[in-house]
């Protein structure tokens, strides 16, 4: 199956749909979707409608911007996408982009949760009080300091 | 909206399999109970506005803007 989304006509695999059950929560019809990495760089992925082609949402890695990120989520929802243990799951975070790029945020408090294994995936609740739905994110500082890593 | 006037201890059945209880009442503090099947999401309503409204803000996120971060930050 090929789609057209923002990024160009896409080839879609079979095996590489990700199911969302319960949808994404305010877009509970769209339960398909692939993940995509952002041209030209790592940091950013796009969690990918495939149901919808206009729907695509950013995301981050936490653990890149947040190395203490970790989530308590409940354990039934994990079980009901078949994760057992954490080291069955990828958590990314979804970024809202305003025009003024210093009011960027992530979303720590609803983390998609992945079984890359299954394709099972669902935007879980961390219960964490101290985690934000709209945690202040500079994407830019991350770009400089990856940039002296390398210097 | 249906409007139903309970007691601790009481009850409200909504179709097959859903059942909310206000367990305990403590000032302008309500406990409540719910009972509902596995695939349906029980959230505080200020929580699942929130994550919504932030989900249709990112599904308006061009690539474009991106591209510019990194852009100016070149890896």
């Amino acid at each position: 199956m090929n789609i057209d989304t923002r990024f160009g006509n896409i080839e879609v695999f079979d095996d590489k749909i990700i199911h969302f059950k319960n949808g994404i929560l305010g877009l509970e019809e769209q339960k398909k979707f692939i993940l995509l990495d952002h041209p030209g760089t790592e940091i950013i992925k796009w969690l990918q409608s495939i149901q919808n082609y206009d729907i695509a949402l950013p995301m981050i890695n936490p653990g890149y911007f947040f190395p203490k990120y970790s989530p308590k989520i409940s354990k039934d929802d994990l079980l009901d996408i078949n994760i057992k243990t954490p080291g069955d799951a990828v958590v990314l975070c979804i970024i809202t982009i305003p025009q003024d790029l210093k009011k960027t945020t992530v979303n720590l408090k609803a983390p998609i949760v992945i079984n890359p294994k299954d394709r099972l995936a669902d935007q879980l609740i961390a219960e964490n009080s101290e985690y934000s739905i709209r945690e202040p994110l500079n994407l830019a500082k991350a770009t400089e300091d990856r940039r002296c890593e390398s210097c | 909206m249906l409007v139903l006037t309970r007691k601790a201890g009481e009850g409200i059945a909504i179709g097959k399999g859903i059942t909310v209880k206000v367990l305990s009442i403590e000032g302008d503090r309500i406990k409540i109970g719910i009972d509902a099947p596995k695939d349906m999401k029980v959230l505080r309503l200020e929580l699942y506005q929130e994550v919504t409204t932030e989900n249709k803000k990112a599904i308006n996120v061009s690539k474009d803007i991106i591209d510019k971060i990194f852009l100016n930050n070149p890896q």
